[in-house]
């Protein structure tokens, strides 16, 4: 502790208790709340475990203070064994807090729904009575075994919530060596719980199983036995492809339910294939020619197959593709040029990466399956403005490519704007504290939460047209329901968003 | 059906194509209780490159596998299964005559061991997310090493599993959970221990796991402490900008064991970089540029009491090795521009990069550009009965085949030379008899090992037995040395001079002159050192 100074001493004691002796120190540090009006702002509060009707503090539970949702940490601290915690030196500016203890979900903060709570500590704050609610969450453990009953390790097991779909799970794990898994801090709710894995001899194999949790649900000793699901054979030709240049011809079927399993064939000299052991699904088709000491290879996409039986006598001829040919377009403040450019596939394609030259700015991505895609950029610094397709700037969204090359530029810009401003309760013109404020347009439904005199904000917010609406009390789960914008009078409630505006606009909460 | 009948008739004797009847068929079991092993994968595949024939089965509830229909030829068996060591290589090879049915084959399968426990803080409350590894304690010609292994988080209870896990000794260390995780920001810099409550490796307890065992209740905790952070800049010599895609990591080095820290620290777009979470101890910072044009640098410091600052790395500066071979002797026949003049870093690591040359017609050679550090100077390549006999830099003779590439002038002047009067060991491991009477089959290795002080071009050399038992070693430097030859399995760690001193017994002396043939019979040293 040599050369630090006392009051960073402290407050780093108040960030994290030490080992031995302090509890009671932190007791009568919290009991009394007491405040130096040194310090710029401390939050306090309690965070209990919500069961049934009764509520219990609960200890360990990790509340963070933040700049902005996902922003940087300000200060942590793990709440003692009455659910206690205290935030000190907190900046003067807003801040947001969030509790987080895995296995467990928050479902009210300071009495509403929501995650997370917003304060506003620009002129400094001593807040106290900042509680937050948590549910333990719903947990499936259990084994992943073959036909023989031996484990299945390595097996991939992830719960996303019905409906959802792509790679955004909720809960994911890897089997261990005794093919078992766990899965803690899920929602109660329906999910399709997903298995891939490897039983033994067989090809990869997919497994969608229907799971619906209660609220702290223990589902555990689930057994899920690989192997005993039909399989079909599929076999056919591939026509149209040069062989003449080629040792090789390998096609493959990656499912479309999953990019990453793929089953691949090696196909005789007159392009005859076959696979033995294909499970029902969709599968996009494709034919890789490579030849001896070449690294190189030519893929080639050929079709979609949907198979639920036997298939014979597929001939499958290469589709014509798209190549896209381009340059990056820095306008509006971007500062550096993103390292790629996305281009997402609405036709279940998935997506495609394309490095973009640091020499001119070009890039350039080939067989695309045509159809309407997206672009976008990895980048949080900059986001793509448009597509410039001759003079013409078209929304990046929904472009559509053509068989043969495509050309045009990406226009990406970093001119975001901010939009901000008040919630006020229904019938009076009073500011309505911690009301939920949701914006939807490009990138999808964003909730915040206002903080105690009811003031929002949404940083880097891309130029477009929006839909706002703001609740006394909503959750994330309730703002995905356009239900609850209908209901709210929300539905035609437009804001236009200018780039580097600085947007203020008061909102009427919904009752 | 007329026409048919006469196309068959048709058929000459030609024409008709022998289906192969061949087989290989047996069982596996477990090499610790002799169960036998179902659900193991099995495949096969011919050692014919041209045919390339690749066929897979399972084994049966009694562990029962069978390949028909196979045409004769060396064929390689491997076999897989969930907490079981992969079993492949000369003990799982087949030689099939035409029609030959070897269907009596019994492979054992080593199953894994495992060590799990709990991850508890300073006030005994579990933490989850805690990133968890493994380190081997090994031995090799430099001493004692740890060879890194796995590395698994704690789940939400602060219960943690090793597993996959060789018969040998291993240290268990824990790292608070990554920053960004929910218990990360809470633990940020805390000081990792490893087992038992141990701040460095050399305090550690090592655990000591046997094939198939499963060491539980291995607790780990997450002391209070000061933790400090290494923090500087890397510039990228090639581009003279901040190397924005480097990476940054630390090394602890204790001793002469070095351990890997799982963090790695970005570049920011200035080019500095900020390592968090060191306690107190010596380190290795290396900064690493990834991809095709990959470049390394390292820098070593010291962390007492405070935090390190300026620790600046350069990257892309780097330097030619270039010399001559020098033949010891006229050979007729040898073409050194066939051989390749190979420099490996020391210590061996995976992520610094090795430089390979190339020898022209009047035996100079030169290796392309190299980061500044240590290297072990090889030549790969030589014919049987060749070896490096000595380096010299500048004229001057190097006591072991070891350059130090400057980081400021290229390397010049490096003279290798190449003797032709290697040495021969070839020999025979004698069968253990089984209970029953009958000779165990050998799945054995050999190792030949320097006596001390005989300078660093004396080299260990280890080989496979085949499955008869025999070996060979091709072209030994002429040296004194002991033979060993131990079960492959085995967990000793025969560069351990204590290993050495209890399996004397089972060693062979051999004091080999230039050009000698030494025959040797040697016995099977026991399954555990």
């Amino acid at each position: 502790m040599t050369g630090i100074p006392l009051r960073t001493a402290l407050s780093l004691h108040c960030a994290r208790p030490p080992a031995h002796g302090l509890p009671l120190l932190i007791g009568i540090f919290l009991l009394t709340g007491a405040s130096s009006g040194q310090e710029p702002g401390r939050a306090v509060g309690t965070v209990y475990l919500r069961a049934g009707d009764t509520r219990s503090p609960l200890a360990r539970v990790y509340v963070t203070a933040r700049a902005a949702k996902g922003g940087p940490l300000l200060a942590s601290f793990r709440t003692n064994r009455d659910g206690r915690y205290s935030l000190a030196d907190l900046p003067r500016r807003r801040v947001v807090l969030s509790a987080l203890r895995p296995g467990y979900y928050v479902q009210l903060s300071r009495g509403r729904n929501g995650s997370e709570i917003v304060l506003d500590c620009t002129s400094g704050c001593i807040e106290t009575g900042l509680d937050f609610e948590l549910v333990r969450g719903s947990v499936i453990a259990g084994r992943v075994v073959d036909t023989l009953g031996e484990p299945v390790g390595k097996a991939y097991v992830g719960a996303r919530e019905k409906g959802k779909t792509g790679q955004d799970f909720d809960s994911r794990g890897v089997t261990d060596d005794r093919g078992l898994f766990r899965l803690a801090g899920l929602r109660e709710g329906a999910y399709d719980l997903i298995v891939k894995g490897r039983p033994a001899g067989a090809p990869e194999q997919l497994r969608a199983i229907d799971v619906h949790l209660a609220q702290g649900e223990q589902v555990d000793g689930l057994t899920i036995t690989f192997g005993g699901q039909p399989s079909y054979r599929v076999s056919g030709t591939v026509s149209g492809l040069n062989l003449k240049k080629h040792d090789q011809l390998r096609v493959g079927l990656q499912s479309l339910l999953d990019s990453r399993r793929g089953l691949w064939s090696s196909a005789t000299g007159s392009g005859r294939f076959h696979f033995d052991d294909v499970t029902e699904g969709r599968y996009q088709a494709s034919a890789v020619l490579s030849r001896k000491g070449i690294k190189n290879r030519n893929t080639r996409f050929l079709a979609i197959v949907e198979v639920n039986g036997d298939i014979e006598g597929l001939v499958l001829q290469p589709a014509s593709m798209s190549t896209v040919k381009g340059k990056l377009h820095l306008t509006g403040g971007a500062p550096l040029p993103p390292r790629g450019v996305q281009f997402f596939s609405h036709d279940g394609f998935g997506d495609r990466w394309a490095r973009v030259r640091r020499a001119d700015a070009g890039f350039e991505v080939e067989d695309l399956v045509p159809g309407s895609y997206s672009v976008r950029t990895r980048s949080s610094e900059v986001y793509v403005r448009g597509v410039r397709r001759g003079n013409r700037i078209v929304s990046p969204d929904g472009i559509t490519l053509s068989t043969g090359t495509n050309r045009f530029d990406v226009v990406v810009a970093a001119d975001h704007a901010r939009l901000h401003g008040t919630v006020r309760k229904p019938q009076t013109s009073a500011p309505l504290p911690h009301a939920g404020v949701a914006l939807d347009g490009r990138g999808g439904k964003n909730l915040v939460q206002a903080d105690q005199q009811g003031r929002f904000l949404f940083e880097k917010v891309i130029p477009g047209e929006y839909r706002i609406c703001a609740w006394a009390d909503i959750s994330p789960e309730d703002v995905d329901d356009d239900t609850n914008w209908e209901e709210a009078g929300c539905s035609n409630k437009i804001v236009s968003v200018d780039p580097e505006a600085e947007i203020e606009i008061d909102l009427r909460a919904a009752p | 059906m007329l026409l048919a009948f006469a196309a068959i008739g048709a058929v000459t004797a030609q024409d008709v194509v022998k289906v192969p009847e061949a087989l290989i068929a047996g069982t596996v079991h477990s090499a610790t209780t002799g169960e036998s092993l179902k659900s193991a994968v099995v495949s096969l595949r011919s050692l014919r490159r041209q045919e390339g024939i690749s066929k897979v089965t399972t084994s049966g509830p009694e562990g029962d596998f069978v390949f028909a229909g196979l045409a004769p030829g060396e064929y390689e068996l491997t076999f897989r299964k969930t907490g079981y060591r992969t079993l492949h290589g000369s003990v799982a090879r087949v030689a099939l005559r035409e029609n030959e049915e070897a269907n009596r084959l019994v492979l054992r399968m080593w199953p894994a061991g495992a060590i799990e426990g709990r991850v508890v803080d300073s006030e005994g409350e579990p933490v989850p997310d805690a990133q968890v590894a493994t380190f081997r304690v090994r031995y090799g010609e430099r001493g004692i090493f740890l060879s890194s292994g796995s590395r698994v988080k704690s789940n939400d209870l602060g219960r943690y599993r090793i597993h996959g896990l060789g018969a040998g000794a291993y240290l268990v260390r824990v790292w608070p959970p990554r920053e960004g995780t929910p218990a990360g920001e809470y633990y940020a810099g805390t000081a990792g221990t490893f087992y038992s409550d141990a701040s460095g490796p050399l305090q550690a307890l090592p655990l000591k796991v046997s094939w198939g065992q499963e060491l539980s209740g291995v607790d780990l905790r997450l002391t209070e402490g000061v933790t400090y952070t290494a923090a500087g800049s890397v510039w990228d010599a090639q581009s003279e900008g901040p190397c924005m895609g480097c990476m940054v990591r630390a090394e602890q080095m204790e001793g002469a064991l070095r351990i890997s820290l799982p963090s790695t620290a970005r570049i920011s777009r200035e080019g500095r970089f900020v390592l968090r979470g060191l306690s107190p101890g010596e380190y290795r910072i290396v900064a690493r540029r990834p991809g095709a044009a990959a470049a390394v640098s390292q820098a070593h410091i010291s962390i007492r009491g405070r935090n390190a600052e300026g620790v600046d790395l350069s990257v892309g500066a780097m330097q030619p090795v270039s010399g001559r071979i020098v033949l010891d002797d006229t050979r007729e026949g040898v073409d050194p521009t066939a051989w390749t003049p190979y420099l490996s870093s020391i210590p061996p690591s995976t992520s610094w990069p090795d430089g390979e040359g190339e020898i022209d017609a009047d035996h100079r050679f030169s290796i392309p550009e190299l980061p500044a550090a240590n290297y072990r100077f090889e030549v790969l390549g030589l014919p049987q009965g060749a070896y490096l006999k000595s380096l010299r830099v500048g004229g001057q003779p190097r006591p072991a085949p070891e350059l130090a590439v400057p980081e400021d002038a290229p390397m010049t002047g490096v003279q290798a030379v190449i003797a032709f009067d290697a040495a021969t060991v070839s020999g025979q491991v004698n069968p253990r008899r089984s209970g029953r009477g009958e000779d165990e089959p050998i799945e054995a290795r050999v190792a030949l090992i320097p006596k001390p002080n005989q300078g660093g071009y004396v080299r260990t050399q280890t080989v496979q037995t085949t499955p008869d038992g025999g070996f060979s070693f091709a072209s030994v430097v002429p040296g004194t040395y002991t033979l060993y030859a131990l079960p492959a399995m085995s967990s000793a760690q025969l560069m351990d001079p204590a290993v050495q001193a209890s399996l004397r017994s089972y060693s062979r002396q051999l004091d080999l002159g230039p050009s000698e043939r030494a025959t040797v019979e040697l016995p099977l040293g026991p399954d555990s050192g």
